[in-house]
Order: structure tokens, then sequence, then C-alpha cells
């Protein structure tokens, strides 16, 4: 079929960075490095994961803009959430 | 073959591409909702973690971390087994579909199996809030037990999801069987697929969110 898709050599390399990512995360959360860079770290490696996935096994590199803007608009609402929440709860303490 | 393609076009579309960009927006419809479903409990995780992160280090130290380990590397390798299974059929090959479902099949349930094992491990080390937590175990108690229910509830409610991933692989396999999927036609494998990575990527997160909080 000649629609875009990618390549079986792409799978297996999305693959073997998967394992590494996890490798490292695996190996750094043993690593005492302080909290803040610890989590920074843990989700950053979250978040580059879930973007290799997304865009090559799940096809979105590849997929037309409207099936595009559909597979955003779940993570423009969950950071809408997150953000009214904290803008509350984080500035409760506050005072003026 | 023509014939046969022709007839897997429904009759509200004017093409097979039409068809395919409709059941890709479909399936992402309900995925961008399955994020807000699990979003809740990551919102109420991440409140609950700013508030008393003690004991959710306390809690997160008591969890079985190897474990936890294996099973993200079985349920990645699981996803790269399902992107080879849309990449064979996409290619016809309906041998190695087959295959390849049934290789992802076998990774969702290990993964599965041992997460019960350790639901187990779990229950015998008096984890478990309201069955038999044991506070005296732990010097934050009450916020570890917090972190322990959110445990259960989001690994709980991945592990539903899991097993509506493998029921719907069981029924593409018997599908795949009868030699319904080609080329033209396979929506189904992708569509199936596309829920099963996404399964994948809450358990990228749950992973360093219940095992790996440290001081």
């Amino acid at each position: 079929m000649p629609s875009a898709r990618p390549q079986r050599r792409t799978l297996f390399i999305v693959y073997v960075s998967l394992i590494v990512l996890l490798a490292i995360t695996a190996v750094a959360g043993r690593i005492s490095v302080g909290s803040n860079i610890h989590d920074l770290l843990a989700f950053g490696i979250s978040a580059a994961k879930t973007a290799l996935i997304v865009a090559i096994f799940m096809e979105v590199h590849y997929d037309k803009g409207v099936v595009r803007v559909f597979a955003g608009a779940g993570i423009v609402w969950l950071f809408l959430l997150f953000l009214f929440t904290f803008t509350d709860y984080l500035t409760r303490a506050w005072r003026f | 073959m023509s014939e046969d393609a022709s007839s897997t076009i429904r009759e509200q579309f004017e093409t097979r591409s039409q068809q395919e960009e409709a059941d890709s927006l479909g399936i992402w419809t309900f995925l961008s909702t399955e994020i807000l479903f699990f979003g809740g409990l990551f919102l109420c995780y991440t409140v609950y973690r700013t508030h008393y992160h003690a004991g959710f280090v306390e809690g997160s130290k008591h969890l079985y971390y190897s474990i936890g380990t294996i099973n993200t590397f079985v349920l990645l390798t699981s996803s790269l087994f399902m992107a080879l299974a849309v990449h064979s059929i996409q290619d016809g090959d309906r041998k190695k579909l087959r295959l390849f479902l049934l290789l992802t099949f076998a990774f969702g349930a290990t993964f599965l199996g041992l997460k019960l094992c350790e639901y187990y491990l779990d229950y015998r080390e008096h984890l478990v809030p309201a069955v038999n937590f044991r506070p005296g175990d732990f010097s934050h108690a009450a916020s570890a037990e917090i972190f322990l229910f959110l445990y259960f509830a989001m690994t709980g409610l991945h592990a539903i999801h899991m097993t509506i991933g493998l029921s719907a692989l069981t029924y593409l396999y018997l599908r795949a069987r009868k030699d319904e999927f080609s080329t033209e036609y396979h929506s189904p494998v992708r569509v199936v697929g596309l829920y099963w990575h996404f399964v994948d990527i809450v358990w990228v997160f749950l992973y360093p969110m219940l095992y790996l909080v440290t001081n």
C-alpha cells in the first residue's frame, strides 16, 4: 500500500532506544542525585519514550493533520487540568 | 482481489484511505478520553505527592522495584511486536501477522502474570490498604497508605486495560486465522495496535511514579 508508514528498521531502532532509555531510568533511580534532578530525569525520559511510541509505533508522524489534532487534544486538556489545579494548590500558602 | 477489496469499503466512504482516516480518528477520539480518564488519577497522585512527599518515598521503597523494571521491559517489547504485526499485514504477510499477534499476547500475559505475583507479594508484606495494611511498619503511615492506595488503584486500572487489550488480541487472532485481514483491509489490527501502545504509554509513566520516588 502506498500510504506512508515507518520502515521495519525504524521500528527496531525505536525499540532499542526505548530499552536504552529504560536502562537509564532504572540505573538513575538507584543513584541519589537529589529529588528534583531525579524527577526531572525520570519524567523527561518518560516523555521522550512517549514521543517515540506516539510518533513511530502509533504512526502519528505519518498521519494527516486532523488525526494529529485529535491525538493532541487529550494532552491539551490534561495540561489544562493540571494547570488550573496547581494554580490553586501551589498558591494557597501565598499571603498578599 | 479487487472485488474482494472493494467489498471492505463501507458505503459511506468514497475511498479506502478515507475509511482508514475515519478509523484512526475514531480510536484517537477514544484515546483522548482515556488520557483524561487516567489523567484524574495522575492529577490526584501529583497533588498528594507534593503534600506528602516523605510518605510517598517510604511507600515506594516497599514496592518490588525489580518486578516493575522487568514488567516495563516486557511491555515495551510487546509494543514492538504489535507494531511489527501491523507492519506485516500492511505487507500482506498473514503468517507473520499471526506470529506477531501471538508474541504480543504472550508478552502481555507475562506482564499480567508478573503483576499478579507482585500483588501477592505486596499482600504478604501487609501493604494492601483497608485489607491488611500495617501502620507500625511505616514512620509516615498515613501518607504511605495514600501512596499505596494510589498504587493499587492506578496499576489495577491499568491491569483492567491490559485484560481488555488481551481480549482484543484474541479476537484479532481468531479473525486472522480465518485470513480476514489483508494489505487492503486491516483496520482492526491498526486500531487495536493504537490501543495497545496507549496502554503501554500509561505504564511508561506509572513506572517512575510508583517505583522510583526518591529523596
